[in-house]
């Protein structure tokens, strides 16, 4: 396999499906869920699958996020990953990661969300991007900006499918204990002059809340293609102080809406993460539209992969891995190891999950909040707004 | 301007501002496809997702309307028709199945 060689991104990947098929295009970025009947239109064969009953798992991961490195130029409160300028140890080197990519490319993941840490600091990391690409795979990136350079935004802007810079509030406002919004700003221009397509993220806390609406005008104003509002999660150092950082009730009920007013006022998409879906379904939207164009909640384990710095994986980066390989993805995903509590949450669900009309498209909320605030895998999000209210509800006479 | 998918009743300049992750490509080209007839697009993610938390939450779709969803849907599988149509029509003519099964 060539590592230089990058994938034509005009040509549509796919793989087989219980329900049909999966194909992935780069330009324009999708990924379409096609029935049989489709999948046979489009001209792809016929697979034994097509004879499998359903299941909620696919096939294997779309995506997998990898963790290339633990080390950070910075020390965020927020840190999931406990990151720090000290850290880096245990990353695995580049052949390493070679052998994981070949197992992804055999298991067709479409996509790999490259971070850390700060992944910049690898200097491989580029040559990472290289090798996913190689193999048919679309590499992703999350950076803080720091040390992207122009050379590096040149590279970057051919190899990587997004990259999306951090920015949880516009200078000088220092956020989660670092002033890195400086930094974030001059990196996306810099990436977005050289011809990326470029993101935001905003880890949106309590204290920083109010902060979002100058981020979404910022990226807007500067042709940005997305913010998303990524919901605080105590994992990492983010445990320490989640308690006094986590968004209020009356912000996670506003958060939604906020996002529909400012996609629609500044004209950019405004996407909200997986662990939010329960302050979206708590609105009541319509539900067709929501599962036609996957506005889901917690797929870990499903449809994504976390993957740490040591190749180890778990259903998604906030939730405790074990120590499977990466390098057994085939056998671990199949037979469902350490995706338990991800997997079998609908079948298993208490109430007022059970009972409630998004539970197949919202899936509990976040099992990583879930396990922080009661010590089980399986309970409802306590923070979802309906699971509050049930356990607000004096018991039935 | 790019021409509308014959059949899908896409008006393609109205399509643009409602979805921006849909960019410029295809849009021309796919008015030269044999749009699906039977089969069903079961979901569709749009946008890549460089986070690790999840493909994430497209709030946007909740700006349209009914009818401009399914004109979504309908415009997505007129490109994945021609994308597929095209690749076939570059493969040799005893190739059955198109050749990128990543």
């Amino acid at each position: 396999m060539s590592s230089g060689a990058v994938a034509d991104a005009r040509e549509p990947r796919w793989r087989h499906e219980r329900f049909g098929a999966i194909v992935a295009l780069d330009d324009p970025p999708v990924l379409a869920y096609v029935d049989q009947v489709l999948a046979t239109e489009l001209g792809l064969p016929a697979s034994p699958l097509w004879q499998h009953p359903s299941r909620e798992a696919l096939e294997a991961p779309v995506e997998a996020h990898l963790t290339v490195t633990k080390r950070c130029n910075l020390a965020c409160t927020h840190c999931y990953q406990d990151s720090t300028p000290a850290a880096g140890g245990t990353d695995l080197p580049l052949e390493e990661w070679r052998r994981r990519l070949d197992v992804l490319a055999r298991a067709k993941v479409f996509h790999v969300a490259i971070g850390g840490g700060e992944a910049l600091t690898r200097p491989d990391l580029l040559e990472i991007a290289e090798a996913a690409r190689a193999r048919g795979i679309t590499p992703n990136l999350t950076t803080n900006g720091e040390f992207v350079t122009d050379q590096f935004a040149c590279r970057a802007a051919t190899l990587f499918g997004q990259i999306n810079v951090s920015i949880d509030a516009l200078p000088p406002r220092p956020v989660f204990g670092a002033h890195k919004a400086s930094t974030g700003m001059r990196a996306a221009l810099l990436l977005r002059q050289a011809g990326a397509r470029v993101g935001v993220n905003l880890v949106v806390a309590r204290d920083n809340f109010d902060a979002v609406r100058a981020v979404v005008e910022w990226a807007a104003a500067n042709g940005l293609v997305e913010v998303e509002l990524l919901r605080l999660k105590p994992t990492g150092r983010a445990r320490a102080r989640y308690l006094s950082e986590r968004l209020t009730r009356s912000q996670r009920e506003r958060l939604f809406p906020l996002a529909l007013e400012l996609a629609a006022y500044y004209g950019i998409p405004v996407k909200l993460d997986c662990s939010a879906a329960p302050f979206v379904a708590c609105h009541a939207p319509d539900r067709e539209r929501m599962e036609r164009f996957e506005v889901a909640g917690c797929i870990g384990g499903l449809s994504l992969l976390g993957v740490d710095e040591r190749g180890r994986t778990s259903p998604c980066s906030f939730y405790p891995g074990g120590e499977n390989d990466l390098l057994d993805l085939e056998r671990d995903w199949d037979a469902g190891r350490g995706f338990g509590p991800f997997r079998d949450y609908v079948a298993q669900a208490e109430e007022p999950c059970r009972s409630c009309a998004y539970l197949p498209t919202c899936r509990g909320g976040c099992r990583a909040v879930a396990v922080f605030l009661t010590g089980r895998e399986h309970a409802p999000d306590p923070e979802c707004p309906r699971v509050e209210d049930h356990v607000a509800a004096p018991p039935m006479s | 301007m790019a021409a509308e998918p014959e059949g899908s009743g896409v008006d393609v300049n109205r399509l643009r501002a409602l979805l921006p992750e849909l960019g410029s490509a295809g849009l021309a080209s796919a008015a030269a496809a044999d749009p699906p007839r039977r089969g069903q697009l079961l979901k569709l993610k749009l946008g890549f997702n460089p986070n690790s938390s999840s493909v994430g939450t497209t709030v946007v779709v909740f700006l349209w309307s009914l009818v401009a969803s399914g004109a979504v849907l309908a415009f997505a599988g007129a490109i994945l028709a021609y994308r597929f149509q095209r690749r076939r029509a570059a493969e040799s003519p005893s190739s059955a199945a198109p050749g990128v099964d990543t």
